[in-house]
């Protein structure tokens, strides 16, 4: 059983001998025939030629035109992630911290301007709420994925 | 291979020529030196060893050193290694220094032949303010524009506001020196006119060392049509028609293409005879572009000369069957054209697509990552100019631009066709890329109708664009990890034997090379 991720965020459960798999809890019928030749980073699928190559826990296909990532789930590991936390989407510099701790801040709202590649970026708050961290400062240096602001959900008012 | 004649009897001979530059462009100069016999020298950074541009010359230098200024910007190592490996001649290619004129003079200074135009040329063409200024003269049409003093900061917010209003919105913000979408910024409310002048100004000062920015008018729904010129010391100068490079994102070209889908043989013909004005009047040597924005109406207005050789040079070498490198270094040997302007004709239509390691599901954000499978598509009348092969990296430290696709074709329909061919040929994994962004490009009905507005993508995607899904791919990968694919070579014993985990359907075909 191989239990893949693919770019939509869709889980799959796939087992190759099996004639069916899972998407996202719905059964789906595998009836696809596979052949792998002598050559490595190819194979065919219902006599299509995929090129494919793992790169970390992705597999990388290129299959009729189109290049698809698939990120091998650990077993039993939850989709979820932190929920809450906004994180760099690329490698680079800290230019501007544009909010506070505790700071109100909407949706959509700029919070970091970040310099990747001689060009800025600007970071956006992706739900509204109040900051509750900020993990980084002006000049830092930050890899890609690295959380940089925390904000927690408003309070419920009745 | 022997030089030719034309160079050995030339008035400037050059026998080696060092490019200061690396990736594609410098790869792209190494050929032409190749072909004609003339040695080559590449200089590279520590992140740039091993790189294809340092091994496609015939020898290279080292710079030490951790940033641009101490390596590729830094003009006394590069003359010093010009003067270490007995090269004559320096190429800049495009960014770095190739727009500097402290540089040509330097390298002028230094007894080398400088593959550009004068630092004339450059000073009057680079400042954005006596560009239109020579333009004005040279009766070639200008987009109405201010630019900002800067030297009494505090009065500038009422100057930034005041010149923003005479100007009219929406408006541009650019950086004086700047070039290339680094320091540009758009402004369509005046509430956020201050905000983004701060960051204009702040990019621009990173970028060129210069604060300085120019408000002008957004001029939309405008097209980018440029036009190349050859100009040689002799007083011959030809433009090799007009290249279309409409399709941006963040004010940087993705698509280019020649001819203008648009153009009539009327405008052509002005907009050429233009560009060579705009060219004569700073005394231009060498090849050189003249950028217009072309409005609906078929106006068209001077927007800048790049004096260097442009990224989107080989789709003009398709159309008029030219080797611009090759053109330049003869001019600088001191050579007349070989052609006129009545050798000239446009062949067939010409696509270039800039292959970015960036997501464009995802802002365009630049990506990094491995070039762990790079297989480019090939065929009649394709091209790749590429700085990079499989087992290269994408790093951050330079432009995410990977490689240049080129298609030519009889026509402009079989040119996509083709160009949408090859994109989706090339399999190019491992790193994030804009190759399924460009495959649709090719696709869509607005860009067949040749509606390649300079916010064709902005109005085509205006939710942003994302990549098909497929049900299928997701078995791809699931049989490639249970055959254990991953592994550098795939080793199939028998159809059965092993307890057969297989798919029932699973077939085996053996492969031998």
């Amino acid at each position: 059983m191989v239990d893949l991720r693919d770019s939509q965020g869709r889980r799959w459960q796939i087992s190759i001998g099996s004639e069916h798999a899972i998407c996202d809890e719905q059964e789906i019928v595998n009836s696809h025939t596979f052949e792998i030749d002598a050559r490595p980073n190819r194979l065919w699928i219902d006599n299509r030629l995929a090129h494919v190559i793992k790169v970390g826990d992705d597999w990388w296909v290129h299959l009729d035109g189109a290049i698809h990532v698939l990120s091998i789930d650990e077993h039993g590991a939850g989709g979820g992630g932190e929920a809450d936390g906004m994180v760099a989407p690329m490698p680079g510099k800290v230019l501007e911290i544009l909010c506070q701790v505790g700071d109100t801040v909407e949706e959509g709202q700029t919070l970091i301007v970040m310099e990747a590649m001689k060009m800025e970026h600007r970071i956006a708050a992706t739900e509204s709420g109040t900051i509750a961290t900020i993990h980084h400062s002006v000049g830092e240096q930050v890899d890609a994925g690295a959380t940089l602001i925390d904000i927690e959900p408003p309070e419920s008012v009745e | 291979m022997l030089e030719p004649d034309w160079m050995v009897n030339a008035p400037r001979p050059i026998t080696k020529i060092l490019v200061a530059n690396r990736g594609e462009i410098a790869c792209r100069i190494f050929r032409s030196c190749a072909e004609l016999g003339i040695g080559s020298v590449a200089i590279y950074s520590e992140s740039d060893r091993g790189s294809l541009h340092q091994q496609t010359a015939d020898e290279s230098v080292y710079l030490p050193g951790d940033t641009l200024a101490e390596t590729y910007l830094n003009i006394e190592a590069i003359l010093s290694a010009a003067r270490e490996t007995g090269a004559d001649a320096i190429h800049p290619g495009y960014g770095f220094l190739s727009e500097r004129s402290s540089f040509a003079n330097a390298v002028k200074a230094a007894d080398l032949v400088w593959i550009g135009p004068s630092a004339h040329a450059i000073d009057e063409m680079g400042d954005k303010i006596s560009a239109r200024r020579a333009m004005v003269e040279a009766g070639v049409p200008v987009i109405p524009g201010e630019e900002l003093p800067l030297d009494e900061p505090d009065d500038m917010v009422d100057e930034l506001v005041r010149a923003a209003t005479r100007v009219g919105y929406p408006l541009l913000l650019k950086a004086s020196a700047g070039g290339g979408g680094k320091g540009m910024r758009v402004v369509r409310e005046p509430r956020n006119l201050q905000r983004e002048y701060a960051a204009a100004s702040r990019e621009a000062a990173t970028s060129f060392g210069d604060g300085t920015v120019y408000v002008e008018r957004l001029l939309e729904k405008s097209r980018h049509v440029e036009v190349q010129v050859l100009c040689d010391s002799h007083g011959n100068a030809v433009h090799l028609f007009e290249r279309e490079c409409s399709i941006q994102r963040r004010h940087q070209k993705v698509v280019e293409e020649a001819p203008s889908p648009v153009l009539d043989e009327i405008t052509r013909t002005r907009m050429g005879e233009a560009a060579v004005n705009a060219a004569r009047a700073v005394d231009y040597e060498g090849a050189g572009t003249v950028e217009f924005l072309l409005a609906e109406d078929g106006d068209f207005h001077f927007l800048e000369m790049n004096t260097r050789l442009q990224v989107e040079h080989p789709i003009t070498e398709c159309i008029s069957g030219t080797d611009l490198v090759v053109e330049q270094i003869r001019i600088a040997a001191g050579l007349p054209l070989p052609f006129n302007q009545k050798d000239l004709s446009i062949r067939g239509h010409a696509i270039e697509v800039r292959i970015y390691a960036e997501d464009p599901s995802n802002g365009f954000l630049p990506a990094i990552g491995p070039l762990a499978l790079f297989r480019p598509p090939s065929g009649p009348g394709i091209r790749l100019d590429t700085g990079v092969r499989e087992g290269d990296e994408a790093r951050i430290d330079f432009d995410p631009m990977l490689a240049k696709l080129i298609v030519h074709a009889p026509d402009r329909d079989a040119a996509i066709r083709r160009m949408k061919r090859a994109c989706e040929d090339f399999v190019l994994l491992g790193v994030t890329t804009n190759l399924g962004f460009l495959c649709d490009i090719m696709g869509h009905p607005a860009y067949h109708a040749g509606e390649t507005t300079t916010d064709f993508i902005e109005v085509n995607w205006p939710e942003g664009w994302d990549t098909e899904i497929s049900d299928v791919t997701p078995f791809v990968a699931a049989a490639a990890e249970q055959f254990g694919l991953s592994r550098k070579a795939t080793v199939v014993e028998s159809s059965g034997g092993r307890g057969s985990p297989y798919n029932p359907f699973q077939t085996l075909r053996r492969s031998f090379p």
